[in-house]
């Protein structure tokens, strides 16, 4: 009886601790293994960017990164069955081939031991990769596996992408701005491995997978984009110019199709660039215009309907009605002079007096329609809003040099939208560079709608101040290396003089700028060029360097978007002949 | 009559100990082929488990060399690539103009007023005016 009950209660006791074995297994399994429990964090891979098209422009890839260990090198015996143990200078040979790395720095850097942890180089090869990870073959390499962010077009569109630093921290460009989005959320994994050291799948207590970041999409077009670098890159070397930019516009959206400033920057290499090359020119560059403004002055004044494209001036500088009117140089005009001629021949008197005459308030109030003075809300970091006084604070001098460009400073983007609300029809639309943003699971997190943001002048007034822009690109304007054959051409000439502030304008320092409609009746794009003179050139004026490169990048863009010609019989006679 | 009655009781109390030890016996059987099957389940696992490392390991594998690859055809089709190797092999890529565009709309016709349609015409008159 006595044993009996001795042999259940055995019973009883080890099969409650089997059970409880079992239990704990399969609902803790970690409590009696502390030592062999691991967590991760698993990053999550980084949102690429794509251009209008659909191509992509960056893209985290993954990649491997090797650094040599000189002690391990030396010390592990490395051979294939049958074979003579491989020397440290045979090992080396091989990665270095593999890496296309020199073979003596190389092994220099093999022959120095006190430092165990050498970085040798960061390759996506995947045969490399299988080369140095047998360890039958090479030993003393330590291999870690990166996301490396790719841009694919090297410094193309680096002022708009931005820039990913050495910590792999967003620095520049949209990479910056919509960092939230790019980035996604990282996952988790916790867990036990065994005494080597590898994951034991089925102890895996926690896993979270990470959520991928979003997909950029951007309005511009890579092919688009690399022209405009291109023609804005020789313009630049061929005038000799320090610097310039270049922006295309789609006339009815806003949509920025391009954008080019120099000098520029190797994404893949920020750390090394400078505080010139990372500034895009484009958003974050305030300038005093020039004569490009003349067209905004006209342009109001004709809303208003304060004057008429015929009405005419007196070109006399010396006209004591009007304080300190800029010169017109070395030109000769007749007495009298058309307003629209004024906009055709840039002349700083007409427009001057014209500006002077409208009033100060209105033109103020024009400007600030037309965008001057306030942030276009374009989504790239660094805008800057320009100068653009209260009317009451212009003192008598900006009564006039306000109309012609002085006095008040812009950004490349807002003369740019000004444009565009005149070939628009009026319509100022807001410029932006994202059409939409999507999720790794594919759903839409922000679409583009276009949104107009104002309308500074009458549909009637935005066809009449084209029509008077039109001769500006002939034999009779400014800027006639702008003419594009089988296009009509509504656009202006700037030569900005560089402000030094107080101490007035910098002597042979100047800003050349073209910004043009094309086509002018039916506007398909606005294009801006200016280029940035640090010395006195012979071509410094906007009529004879920055127009030819207009007219070069105009040519192939409206090629490229297959912009029909609305002066088919420039081409066409000139082919049949 | 009360020594019948002792027999009975002690015949009962032998009886019952012997169908406990049975289940006794049946209780130890059952684990011990519990603990059997356990073990075989878990030899089982291990080997699926690294059958599921190793080819996890694979798909990542190749998913990374996919990425890496696609990455880097994508590299080579951008502008300046395909016009350096293009020039390599002595030849420039032109974007085409408007005389040698025909576009078409969704009639298949060509679209009116175009200029490579209107150059066709006129060489035709003029092959015919030559005839």
């Amino acid at each position: 009886m006595t044993r009996l009950r001795f042999q259940a209660a055995i019973l009883v006791l080890f099969a409650l601790y089997s059970g409880q074995k079992l239990v704990r297994s399969h609902v803790d399994p970690t409590v009696d293994d502390v030592d062999y429990m691991f967590e991760r964090e698993l990053k999550a891979r980084r949102g690429s960017i794509y251009d209008s098209a659909g191509y992509p422009l960056v893209k985290s890839v993954p990649i491997w990164e090797y650094h040599l260990d000189p002690v391990a090198l030396t010390n592990r015996v490395v051979r294939r069955k049958g074979e003579p143990p491989r020397p440290p200078s045979a090992i080396i040979k091989t990665v270095s081939s593999a890496l296309g790395l020199d073979f003596r720095e190389t092994l220099a850097k093999a022959s120095n031991s006190k430092n165990r942890y050498q970085f040798l180089a960061r390759s996506s090869d995947s045969e490399a990769h299988r080369l140095i990870a047998d360890s039958k073959l090479v030993a003393g390499v330590a291999i870690g596996d990166k996301q490396e962010r790719q841009y694919l077009h090297g410094t193309m569109m680096c002022h708009i992408l931005g820039a990913i630093n050495a910590e792999e921290e967003a620095s520049s460009g949209l990479e910056l701005k919509y960092d939230r989005f790019l980035s996604g959320v990282p996952g988790r994994i916790q867990g036990m491995k065994d005494a080597n050291g590898r994951e034991l799948y089925d102890k895996r207590k926690i896993s979270i997978d990470p959520v991928a970041g979003a997909d950029i999409h951007l309005t511009l077009d890579h092919n688009l984009q690399y022209e405009t670098e291109a023609q804005l890159k020789a313009g630049i070397e061929e005038f000799g110019a320090a610097a310039g930019w270049a922006i295309i516009m789609d006339a009815k959206s806003g949509a920025v199709l391009a954008m080019a400033s120099y000098p520029d920057f190797d994404p893949a290499a920020y750390g090394k660039t400078t505080d010139a090359q990372k500034l895009n020119r484009c958003v974050g560059y305030t300038f005093e215009p020039g004569s490009v403004m003349k067209v905004i002055t006209v342009a109001s004044a004709l809303n208003e309907k304060f004057v008429r494209p015929d009405s005419l001036y007196n070109t006399k500088r010396d006209d004591p009605n009007y304080y300190r009117l800029p010169g017109d140089g070395s030109h000769v005009w007749e007495p009298y002079m058309s307003v629209a001629d004024a906009v055709v021949h840039s002349s700083n008197i007409v427009v001057g007096k014209l500006g002077c005459d409208f009033g100060q308030e209105r033109l103020y109030n024009y400007m600030r329609a037309f965008g001057f003075g306030s942030k276009t809300g374009i989504e790239l970091p660094g805008e800057e809003v320009g100068i653009l006084h209260h009317w009451k604070n212009w003192d008598k001098a900006t009564w006039s040099r306000a109309p012609i460009g002085q006095a008040v400073t812009v950004t490349p983007i807002q003369l740019v939208s000004a444009y565009q609300a005149i070939a628009n029809d009026g319509l100022r639309m807001k410029p932006h560079v994202i059409d939409r943003i999507v999720g790794a699971n594919g759903d839409v997190v922000y679409q583009h709608v276009d949104e107009p943001v104002g309308r500074p002048i009458s549909a009637e007034t935005a066809r009449k101040i084209r029509e008077v822009m039109k001769p500006v690109a002939s034999v009779k304007g400014t800027a006639r290396r702008a003419a594009i054959k089988g296009y009509s051409v509504a656009g202006k000439t700037g030569t900005a003089q560089k402000s030094m502030g107080r101490r007035g304008y910098a002597p042979g320092l100047y800003i050349a700028s073209f910004c043009g409609i094309v086509p002018a009746d039916d506007p398909a794009i606005v294009v801006l060029v200016s280029l940035d003179f640090d010395t006195l050139r012979p071509f410094h004026q906007g009529g004879n360097s920055s127009a030819v490169v207009f007219r070069k990048l105009t040519t192939e863009a409206l090629k490229y978007l297959m912009v029909p010609s609305d002066k088919p019989e420039e081409i066409f006679d000139e082919d049949l002949d | 009559m009360k020594k019948y009655r002792k027999n009975r009781k002690r015949n009962k109390r032998m009886s019952v100990s012997a169908v406990r030890t049975l289940n006794v016996g049946g209780v130890i059987v059952m684990l011990f082929a519990m603990v059997i099957f356990n073990m075989l389940a878990k030899t089982n696992e291990q080997s699926i488990q690294k059958e599921i490392g190793v080819k996890m390991r694979t798909l990542n594998s190749l998913e990374e060399d996919r990425q890496r690859e696609e990455t880097r055809w994508e590299g080579m089709k951008n502008p300046g690539s395909l016009q350096t190797a293009l020039l390599n092999h002595g030849l420039k890529m032109n974007t085409p103009n408007d005389l040698q565009i025909v576009r078409m709309g969704s009639n298949r016709m060509p679209l009116k007023g175009q200029l490579s349609v209107k150059r066709a015409q006129s060489s035709r008159v003029r092959n015919l005016a030559r005839r």
